[in-house]
């Protein structure tokens, strides 16, 4: 254990596979954002807990700061780059544009893939289905009211899946 | 901020991981969803040189209802059991600890085996290390005395594991694997050492490989927890009851505590519940029979008086609850 190696290792992000050498110590965030140069990831907390960095591995959310890069592979990495094609935005992007639920901005990435995958496994959820989903993506501008108001939007014109 | 390096090993069979278990054996730590020891590791409160992933290994995933048992892969994630019609009907307590565990997202990649396996946690320890810096070393950092009750030589930092109180509830046991030895069998609670520095520790070069939870015709269990915010939080105070009932009457009757010690406690209720029928049980008794010699300090966000009270109301609720199931 003494040499520090890098591997060489395969992601498969966005539906894209990249090749990547890394050390093992290197989280998902990192390689996300500073070797993919995807910044749409946000690191904040970085101890699991705010939910900034949240992407969707396998179309759950989960926390990249607490991944390592080097356990990921072969699993569907899906990161806020990935929704959007081109300029026209997801609808659950366009509906927190629309409400005007975006402050500082930080959350709003893990607040949209969160919302994503909870509208992949049911169109139309309940609110309190609503707010036991994005439990685990913390807005610290406190702007809870407009980011529900969004996402509840598209649940009521169940537009949110795939 | 950065993790600091270490190598990570991805064994892809059991006798592979126990073999690298046994050869660096304190170096390196088992990585299972990884949610509690990556914070630890950049805090710099654990230097592994190694990790050795058990994400891998197939065998240890898994619900699987073998005779009068749910034998659980110890890397089966919060997610799954929480998704488990198994689990909820025949271990309601073990359900309602794990959708308490944190929020969805670290469900996912959580693990039962992570879970009962994570370190204790005090105010003046899970520090970063330029808040430690300003201070001395704590008894669980490698210094002299305590922090949190100044001049003690005793660590007083508290075990908050959710799962671990609902599964010694219920009667669970643990299934050590090591190389070169015979698997061996334990009830949860002997894992616990009941010392704050290392609370929980399997033998060396031991894995918790499956948990294995009985099931028993005509109980109830449940879990009730404290926490200041209703996601993310670990307990602040939390109970575990089961109960088991035959003709009428309560047969077995088990009370397990949360964030009450070092380790989760057993409450003795001597005659208090068994041998009732459940609607004569005296549930204020049960909050009262809570042991008054807790080691409770003030050392986490709410004082220790606080938390003492909230444990009778919480152990009182949990009962209410297992009675409420049957």
């Amino acid at each position: 254990m003494e040499k520090r190696s890098k591997r060489l290792i395969w992601l498969t992000v966005n539906d894209q596979e990249y090749e990547i050498a890394t050390y093992p110590n290197r989280t998902l965030l990192e390689v996300l954002r500073e070797d993919l140069a995807m910044k749409g990831t946000k690191e904040a907390c970085d101890d699991g807990v705010c939910g900034a960095c949240t992407v969707l591995l396998d179309g759950s959310p989960v926390r990249s700061c607490l991944l390592l890069a080097v356990e990921v592979q072969g699993r569907k990495i899906t990161t806020i780059e990935g929704l959007s094609s081109g300029e026209k935005l997801h609808p659950i992007q366009q509906a927190f544009l629309d409400h005007g639920a975006v402050q500082c901005g930080y959350c709003t990435p893990g607040m949209v893939l969160t919302a994503k995958a909870l509208f992949d496994v049911k169109a139309k959820p309940t609110e309190e289905e609503i707010l036991t989903a994005i439990s685990g993506n913390f807005c610290r501008c406190t702007g809870y009211n407009k980011i529900v108001k969004a996402v509840r939007s598209v649940a009521a014109a169940g537009q949110g899946g795939r | 901020m950065r993790l600091p390096y270490f190598d990570f090993f991805e064994p892809a069979t059991l006798p592979e991981m126990l073999t690298l278990m046994e050869r660096y054996g304190e170096k390196v730590r088992p990585h299972a969803g990884g949610t509690a020891l990556l914070p630890l590791i950049r805090l710099g409160l654990l230097r592994p040189s190694g990790l050795v992933g058990l994400g891998k290994l197939r065998g240890l995933k898994g619900i699987d209802r073998r005779g009068e048992a749910l034998h659980i892969g110890a890397m089966t994630t919060l997610s799954e059991l929480a998704a488990s019609p198994a689990v909820r009907k025949d271990a309601a307590g073990l359900h309602d600890a794990v959708l308490s565990v944190a929020v969805p997202p670290i469900r996912t990649m959580a693990t039962i085996g992570g879970n009962i396996f994570q370190d204790s946690r005090c105010l003046f320890y899970n520090q970063s290390a330029a808040w430690r810096l300003e201070r001395q070393p704590c008894l669980k950092a490698g210094g002299k005395m305590c922090l949190a009750l100044n001049g003690s030589r005793k660590c007083f930092s508290v075990y908050q594991g959710d799962l671990a109180p609902a599964l010694i509830a219920l009667g669970a046991r643990v299934r050590l694997e090591k190389k070169g030895g015979e698997p061996r069998e334990v009830p949860v609670e002997e894992l616990f050492t009941g010392q704050g520095r290392r609370p929980v520790r399997p033998g060396p070069g031991e894995v918790a490989t499956e948990i294995i939870v009985p099931i028993v015709r005509d109980t109830g269990s449940s879990y009730k927890k404290l926490r200041l915010r209703s996601a993310v939080d670990y307990p602040l105070a939390g109970a575990s009851a089961f109960v088991a009932i035959k003709g009428g009457t309560i047969e077995i009757a088990r009370l397990v505590l949360s964030a009450a010690g070092p380790a989760p406690v057993a409450v003795p209720l001597d005659g208090l519940v068994s041998g009732k029928k459940p609607s004569a049980v005296d549930l204020d008794a049960v909050g009262r029979s809570i042991p008054k010699n807790l080691p409770l300090v003030n050392n986490q966000i709410v004082p220790a008086s606080y938390r003492r009270k909230m444990l009778a109301v919480f152990a009182k609720r949990a009962m209410k609850a297992a009675l409420e199931r049957v």
